[in-house]
């Protein structure tokens, strides 16, 4: 199964590229057909500057700032100068920045890009847009209809240069594109404004298309930032544990991987994602106050765990995962979050034992816990593990060196 | 001074007669534009009212609105008694309604905003610049008087805004303007340009042009407030994180969060800038995160230490410092993390550091902590004395402690105060020489 899904891929952006291909290649050379020649050489240097401003997404990946740029020449100019934007752009942006290999190929991201290009020029003629005469009031419904085809798109495009073994899922491209909305809203509405500014202040509109750009980029990446500082001291607070007992050295943070990568395999994605996430760094924080002989006498590092954990208001829920993250399946109150994050732990356990005797392998461990599920674990969790381990290709031994 | 002394209400008074007149002055000299298009002023001023509506409060009482590039705009279509009114009138939105800031203070924030879109209107009347059709302008010539006006605006409205937080608050203002608005400069000139676009876009394309901005900035905003809201819940998230990892056990609790206490005092008396302080905090909540479960085990063992334990016990400044290594956000804590048990003459642990080799403020975080750990109870002994352990203080300053530190201590909690009610005056006298 997993290989169909690979080819598939393969076979889109096969599609991808040869249509890019065919595009520049047909439209390329009327680049110097008109007497627009400044105008494209203007909007290939401000694509330029909004390529070296991609904005990094904690999750991996990036946003490109430079379709606002791409948005403005299609309305301005012909197809192929703005073919020309989006490849110069592409590639001098790369160049300055040595990032070839980053997000698929450059090769990819041009050839991609030139195909969202001209579908949204396409669209602009479609509701009968007229190139270079923008008029902001009759001619919004072309305008508006050309940058939202765009930004389409480009998720898609983007999506599938990120995800290597997968097709996108609708859901998974619905949630970057209502995460990523507001940006792309203000993408458009720039683009659309540094087109209606050129016509009449020429060069110095520049100024007043970046200065917007710069401030919306940098509040987002304020916000990115803040949002890392936070899971990094999450992330460090939850090595207290780990300052008491070396034993469980790294089982918070490997823990935190495995329960993340289950909760993707099972469709969870934005928030959801995030919380299972804090779930696994905090889940044994209990210990703080529980050592193993007030553990046999019946104190549950768990609900101590949970406990600490609603009083802090940013982790605030995922305190019940932590509290049942020692439940068997069948207890009340048993959420499937909580059962992630119990047979990552559980996995943690056995392929990190501290006895290395005792120690499995990835697939001993599997077959182990595979054995207790429905009783201790819910099967639906016990297969995404299996699919998350297997899509990794780590189900011999050593799988973390690799 | 402080919020309810004479001089903070006379300040606001003249403020806000000192605005009405300028006002005054201005409506006479330029108020003919007013006349001519006030449905487009009315317009600016409702405009002007919603984007204040939707500030973003920063910390303490400074606050970040878009609203002053609605009013520059008018500057640049009305000219500067327009402007100065429409300024004057956004004290009138609804933030500030809801609430229901004194009379005084309103008539405060009017009084200031005119002013200093007035004085910033005139400058740009002088730089010469010119009102009524933006597009007329020529760039980039037109560029010095703008950014002169803004510049203005700039700092009159920090210069009254940074006076009535430091009468306030009884602090330095400029210490105020520095932590408060010197990051504000990048943003104020953005505002402003986007200020003369709006016109710009207003006088070519109308209401569909301006929206064009308009969308992008209120998403700007938007997310610029969760960040906010996010910066100015790190402190809470570390504190209440700390105070329930350290509730576990009885002898840690409450300690690092008395410990920032004492050691925000000590800084404050120091003069530190709020930055600096807001560090401080950050490292006397997380200064012993290193021994939060160790301490439990083995310090609330009676008895003496083995050695071993003793050794491990001496490791927690580093595993502290280990553990926060990897927030950027806490760079400068670290140090005093890593140090904070070194004493001045070298004899503390871990690394045997001297004098003025130990950073200033693990040095405060060291008196702050040893105060509190004395006047707290242990597994081994009972709670010292408040007064005993500022005798153990100035005993073993010097030696143990900075000294300068020890006197900032002294001198910024009621030890003094304490000792003149008890011992009358005299003695406070030679013990303070
Ligand atoms: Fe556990
Ligand atoms: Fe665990
Ligand atoms: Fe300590
Ligand atoms: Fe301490």
């Amino acid at each position: 199964m997993l290989r169909r899904k690979l080819s598939e891929l393969v076979l889109i952006k096969a599609i991808v590229v040869i249509l890019g291909l065919i595009i520049l290649v047909v439209f390329l050379p009327f680049v110097w057909m008109d007497k627009l020649g400044l105008a494209a050489i203007f909007f290939v240097a401000c694509a330029v500057i909004a390529g070296l401003m991609d904005v990094q997404l904690p999750q991996g990946g990036s946003v490109s700032v430079d379709g606002a740029v791409v948005v403005a020449s299609i309305a301005l100019l012909p197809l192929p100068k703005t073919l020309l934007v989006v490849t110069g752009g592409t590639l001098i942006a790369a160049l300055i920045k040595r990032s070839w290999r980053n997000s698929g190929g450059i090769g990819f991201v041009v050839t991609s890009k030139s195909v969202t290009a001209t579908a949204a020029t396409a669209v602009f003629y479609l509701f009968r847009g007229e190139i270079g005469k923008i008029d902001p009031i009759g001619g919004f419904p072309a305008l508006f209809a050309m940058s939202t085809t765009y930004f389409a798109f480009e998720i898609l495009m983007d999506e599938l240069s990120k995800l290597r073994r997968r097709v996108p899922s609708l859901s998974a491209l619905a949630s970057s594109g209502k995460f990523l909305f507001p940006l792309y809203l203000t993408f458009s509405s720039l683009g659309i404004l540094l087109a209606l500014l050129y016509g009449t202040m020429g060069a110095w509109s520049a100024l007043f298309f970046f200065l917007p750009l710069v401030v919306t980029r940098h509040s987002f990446k304020l916000y990115m930032d803040i949002r890392k500082v936070y899971t990094n001291t999450i992330k460090a607070l939850a090595n207290t544990i780990e300052a008491q007992n070396p034993d469980r050295r790294g089982h918070a943070e490997r823990v935190a991987e495995i329960a993340t990568g289950i909760a993707r395999e099972m469709g969870l994605h934005g928030k959801d994602l995030e919380l299972v996430g804090y779930a696994a760094l905090l889940h044994d924080i209990g210990m703080i106050a529980v050592d193993e002989e007030a553990e046999k006498s019946g104190v549950d590092h768990a609900a101590i765990g949970a406990e600490i954990i609603e009083k802090v208001e940013f982790v605030r829920d995922a305190s019940e995962m932590v509290r049942m993250h020692h439940a068997s399946y069948a207890t009340n109150g048993m959420t499937f979050g909580a059962c992630i994050i119990s047979v990552a732990s559980r996995f943690d356990d056995l392929t990190n034992d501290m006895t290395i005797e005792r120690r499995l392998n990835e697939a001993q461990a599997l077959a182990k816990i595979k054995r207790d599920q429905s009783i201790l674990y819910d099967p639906k969790v016990v297969r995404a593990l299996w699919s998350f381990l297997s899509k990794r290709g780590i189900l011999d031994r050593n799988w973390r060196l690799t | 001074m402080g919020r309810a002394s004479p001089g903070f209400q006379n300040y606001r008074l003249a403020v806000a007669l000192g605005g009405l007149f300028f006002l005054a002055f201005l409506l006479m000299r330029w108020g003919q534009a007013i006349a001519r298009d006030w449905p487009e002023v009315l317009l600016f001023a409702f405009l002007s009212i919603v984007s204040e509506s939707l500030k973003i409060n920063l910390q303490k009482s400074a606050a970040m609105s878009v609203s002053f590039l609605v009013t520059f705009s008018a500057l640049l279509l009305f000219g500067p008694a327009a402007a100065a009114l429409i300024e004057a009138v956004s004290v009138f939105n609804w933030d500030d309604l809801r609430l229901r800031l004194p009379a005084l203070t309103m008539g405060f924030n009017a009084g200031q905003l005119a002013i200093s879109m007035g004085l910033a209107g005139i400058v740009y009347l002088l730089a010469g610049g010119t009102y009524g059709n933006p597009s007329h302008l020529s760039y980039p010539f037109a560029l010095l008087p703008i950014f002169l006006a803004a510049a203005t605006f700039f700092l009159a409205n920090t210069f009254f805004v940074s006076i009535y937080v430091g009468i306030a608050e009884d602090s330095s203002p400029l210490s105020i303007w520095a932590y408060q608005y010197e990051w504000m400069v990048p943003n104020h000139l953005a505002l402003t340009v986007i200020g003369v676009v709006l016109a710009y876009l207003y006088s070519g394309t109308g209401a569909v042009g301006i929206s064009l901005l308009i969308i992008p900035l209120l998403i700007a905003r938007q997310t610029f407030q969760v960040y906010m809201k996010l910066k100015n819940a790190y402190l809470e998230t570390v504190r209440s994180l700390v105070q329930a990892l350290e509730a576990k056990d009885p002898y840690t609790r409450g300690h690092s969060e008395r410990v920032a206490e004492y050691a925000e005092k000590i800084a404050r008396y120091m003069k530190f800038s709020e930055a600096m302080i807001e560090m401080i905090r950050y490292a006397a909540l997380l200064h012993d995160v290193g021994k939060i479960g160790v301490s439990r085990k083995i310090l609330s063992k009676p008895g003496k230490l083995s050695s071993d334990e003793y050794q491990l016990i001496q490791e927690h400044p580093k595993i502290g410092a280990q553990i926060i290594h990897e927030v950027d956000f806490l760079r400068e804590p670290l140090s005093a993390v890593l140090y904070h048990h070194e004493h001045v003459d070298g004899n503390g642990y871990a690394f045997g550091l001297k004098g003025e080799e130990i950073p200033l403020m693990a040095r405060i975080l060291t008196v702050a902590d040893s105060f509190d750990a004395m006047t707290s109870a242990r597994p081994y002994r009972n709670a010292m004395s408040v007064e005993d352990a500022y005798h153990e203080l100035i005993r073993c300053s010097g030696s143990q402690f900075d000294s300068a530190t020890v006197q900032a201590f002294l001198d910024a909690t009621d030890y003094y105060q304490e000792l003149e009610s008890r011992k009358g005056a005299e003695e406070v006298v030679t013990e303070k020489t």
